[in-house]
């Protein structure tokens, strides 16, 4: 039996990262006294599966992980183990079946959405930097990874983004532009490209290049939820725009 | 702008490792303050990855948090990058529990683990923003306390600590609070609650003492202060459990949600150790023996598993071959459905610990043996009585159950040792290597060498330690020694062993240093990568102190060590005579099984060795 958990990686814990969720985890289903399955071979490892990694810093509130079980279960009685140990931080929405038991989400994956809390600031400016970001065809950036470094085209994988002020009065002027100090929440979907995919913080990097500055590590980033390809996947109930899948096709 | 954690977590994406500072781990403990009456901060001198894996500092935040009255909370010392951003925001060095700074507790207790933390103590009072001095503290801040093996020989941290628990901490901690809220009900000044705090056995109170020094340097009298009458004890004593069964084991330990050092479950099996290695520090501040019966060993690693959700469980302990039915537990364990696996750390070098460690499976891992030193003679000078035969057997046994890879602990720069002793460290390498050739075994022999450094209450406590410059002549020419496939040499940084070596066995005028080396920035000196020899060097210039005249300066018999007030419960007498016999390489056997060696612990701190069989296994 294969079950799909849906969960939160909520505001504490996002500064774990994608290793240190599956360990904590892997332990509270083992304290939840789950009959997860295990691997075969000389040291076996728990069948769990988590999809679409989180960098450290970045929450999550629709998370999937995939649980194989070694016999049937009841979904509310391993709701309720699982949720009386799941680390405080971390939110258990939902438990469902999955009826294939070979049916892996991760090629499924099209994109994510995100928040990004960026804090006050004058969101004219990103407005501006954002409008020009979106006519480019090509923005490159090199990412400083400790052994080597990288250098990719973010453009293609932003597939929308838009500031939004938290202040309701700020929204319905629009036109105002400059000097504005909001504060502001950059809305924003990246796709995932065969099993690709870019970080927000990457994106407010390069739009230094287009006037907008600020330090990344101070944004509050959340993914809002991870977008599947419904033609693919019977068992989600989650869909994803007509143009995006296009997009992130392209 | 506040320390909460709204505005903390705008930053902590720019620290290393942010988990560390974050807290909310499952089993970490939340009261309300307004319904304790002491607030209690467990402070851990190293990094949170260490400090987590820490099993006294388990028991200590389980026994305080099981009183009523009390809310223990942790904090650890943050990495410098943290300590960066802290400064910078203007906010105080904080626990994970509640975010409280280290100033707004009524207590905090440090655990003294290791002397190359003592800058870090330092650091995290003035971060906590508690006045460094226990002499410039009022009644307004916080009591600060420290325990741990180091609270035996911490004179360099005098000036810093107001008082320090010798010993089991159990419950000698319990009463420490007892004493603490009698005394704030009572308003009286602070020097009242020194007072009433050195009445406490075990604890003991730096500042009420006064100690002299002979022109030479050396101490030449520590005497109890007299106070209108007020007189603390001439010696502390060393606390004791008289049973380990009244050591509270932690179940519910605070779970880490980054991984610590050592990430499995923790059970103590047995505490003390009376294998008698005369360098060896613990094996005289744990004694004597008092090992927990099997059944409650297997009760305990089955619910600790259960409720943890660890998949590994270790079975510690100084020396954990030594357990009298550890076949029998191993082989329950490993029959049991709820443990997966099951280490042992420490093991003794023989054919019935490679049996142990083969009966965990443990072979894919590799086998890691402490033989300490290379040569008969010289393993009999520091009483580790294994015979080349028997190590030979062990690795032959080991290889035959299909281990390849081999790791040696050895230590240089013992007393009396000589460049053949050095060498025959290589020679048994080369031998272990050859045994696993003919075997056909492709076998890889790592050697780890460490320096020594004599410690305070140890037969050794009179002996030198080698200079930096000895120590890289040594491990030079175990470089050249040590060549070859399937041989590999480490060692470590010479001069933070001498560091080590000056503040093992330093007495007050070393508090000095410490604060300066703390202002210019030393942290984590036991770190290789944040050892900073260079402003040691400075240090001790600019305050004209010569740390030769501690490491490596030989005692003499008769001299008065600032430590000679705090009482292990193995006698003086005892040590010297060690320590002859060390000179004529004679060895002492373990009073298990065998004749009592009168290291006087028994009879002088009322308790006695508990095992549960008769005969000596090995």
């Amino acid at each position: 039996v294969k079950v799909r958990v849906i969960y939160t990686k909520g505001d504490r814990v996002r500064f774990l990262g994608h290793l240190d969720v599956y360990r904590v985890l892997r332990m509270a289903l083992k304290r939840a006294k789950w009959p997860v399955a295990m691997s075969q071979g000389f040291s076996p490892k728990p069948k769990l599966s988590l999809y679409a990694p989180l960098p450290v810093g970045t929450a999550g509130f629709n998370e999937v992980m995939d649980v194989e079980l070694s016999e049937q279960v009841s979904i509310d009685c391993i709701f309720q183990s699982f949720e009386k140990e799941i680390p405080s931080g971390f939110q258990l929405v939902s438990i469902f079946e999955v009826p294939d038991k070979k049916d892996s989400l991760e090629p499924k994956i099209t994109g994510s959405l995100y928040d990004v809390d960026l804090g006050v600031i004058d969101i004219g400016a990103l407005r501006t930097a954002l409008s020009t970001f979106c006519q480019e065809t090509s923005v490159i950036l090199s990412i400083h990874r400790p052994k080597k470094e990288r250098v990719l085209d973010l453009r293609p994988l932003v597939v929308e983004a838009e500031a939004v002020s938290e202040d309701p009065e700020d929204n319905q002027r629009p036109e105002r532009k400059g000097g504005m100090l909001s504060p502001t929440v950059l809305r924003l979907l990246i796709a995932h490209h065969n099993g690709r995919t870019i970080r927000p913080a990457w994106v407010l990097e390069a739009l230094s290049k287009f006037g907008f500055e600020c330090d990344p590590r101070e944004a509050i980033i959340d993914r809002r939820k991870i977008l599947f390809d419904n033609s693919r996947d019977t068992s989600s109930k989650e869909g994803i725009p007509e143009k995006t899948s296009q997009e992130a096709r392209a | 702008v506040i320390l909460d954690w709204e505005n903390l977590k705008r930053h902590l994406s720019k620290v290393e490792k942010p988990a560390r500072y974050i807290g909310g781990e499952i089993n970490s403990v939340h009261k309300k303050p307004e319904k304790v009456s002491v607030r209690f901060a467990l402070a851990f001198p190293d990094v949170y990855e260490v400090g987590a894996s820490h099993l006294g500092s388990q028991i200590l935040y389980y026994v305080l948090n099981s009183r009523e009255d009390t809310w223990c909370e942790r904090v650890f010392a943050p990495w410098p990058d943290m300590e960066s951003l802290l400064r910078e925001k203007n906010w105080p060095l904080y626990t994970l529990e509640s975010y409280t700074p280290l100033n707004d507790f009524d207590i905090v207790g440090f655990s003294l683990q290791y002397e190359l933390t003592y800058t870090n103590v330092l650091n995290m009072l003035d971060m906590g923003r508690i006045p460094l001095h226990s002499a410039s503290r009022g009644n307004e801040s916080p009591l600060v306390i420290a325990g741990g093996p180091c609270a035996m020989s911490a004179e360099p941290l005098a000036d810093f600590l107001d008082a320090l628990v010798l010993g089991d901490g159990e419950e000698a901690v319990g009463d420490v609070v007892e004493v603490y809220k009698r005394w704030r009900a009572s308003r009286e000044p602070r020097i009242e609650l020194l007072k009433r705090l050195s009445q406490i056995p075990s604890v003991y109170v730096p500042s009420l003492y006064h100690v002299s020094y002979d022109p030479s340097g050396t101490v030449s009298s520590v005497t109890p202060k007299e106070l209108d009458g007020f007189k603390p004890p001439r010696f502390v004593e060393r606390r004791v459990l008289d049973s380990i069964e009244k050591a509270p084991v932690p179940l519910n330990p605070v779970i880490p949600l980054i991984p610590p050092i050592h990430d499995r479950a923790m059970i103590e099996i047995f505490r003390g150790c009376t294998q008698g290695c005369r360098f060896c520090q613990s094996g005289i501040l744990y004694r004597p023996v008092r090992e927990r019966s099997r059944a409650e060993v297997e009760r305990l690693v089955q619910e600790t598993i259960e409720r943890t959700g660890f998949d590994e469980v270790s079975l510690v302990s100084l020396s954990s071959a030594d357990y009298s039915q550890i076949e029998e537990v191993l082989s329950d364990l490993i029959n049991s459905p709820v443990c997966t696996k099951v280490s042992l750390p420490s093991l003794r070098i023989d054919s019935f610990s490679v049996k142990l460690a083969d009966m965990l499976g443990q072979s894919r891992s590799g086998l890691t043996l402490a033989p300490e030193a290379g040569s008969q003679r010289m393993r009999d000078v520091i009483n580790k009585r294994v015979t080349e035969d028997q190590i030979m057997e062990a690795v032959t046994r080991a290889y035959e159950s299909g281990y390849s890879h081999i790791k040696l602990y050895f230590m240089i720069g013992l007393p009396g040792e000589t460049y053949d002793d050095v060498e025959a460290i290589g020679d048994l390498a080369k031998k272990i290597r050859k045994v696993g050739r003919d075997m056909r075994k492709r076998p890889t022999v790592v050697v780890s060498v460490s320096g020594f450094v004599p410690k305070a209450h140890t037969p050794f406590q009179w002996e030198s330690s080698d200079s930096p410059l000895e120590l890289r002549r040594k491990q030079d020419y175990l470089k050249s020694i040590l060549k070859g496939p399937g041989l590999e040499f480490r060692y470590h940084e010479a001069h933070m062993t001498k560091l080590e070596a000056v503040f093992a066995r330093g007495d007050r005028r070393l508090s000095e240093a410490l604060l300066l080396a703390f202002k210019k920035g030393c942290r984590f000196d036991s770190w290789p990568d944040m050892f900073r020899k260079d402003v040691w060097d400075e240090v001790f210039s600019t305050l004209k102190i010569d740390p030769d005249f501690y490491s490596s300066r030989l005692r003499e018999l008769d001299e008065l060590f600032p430590w000679d007030h705090l009482h292990s419960g193995v006698r003086k007498s005892f040590l010297l005579d060690e320590l002859k016999k060390s000179r004529e390489a004679a060895v002492t056997l373990d009073c298990r099984g065998a004749r009592c060696t009168l290291c006087g612990v028994c009879p002088d701190l009322g308790v006695s060795p508990k095992t549960f069989k008769e005969t000596d296994k090995s």
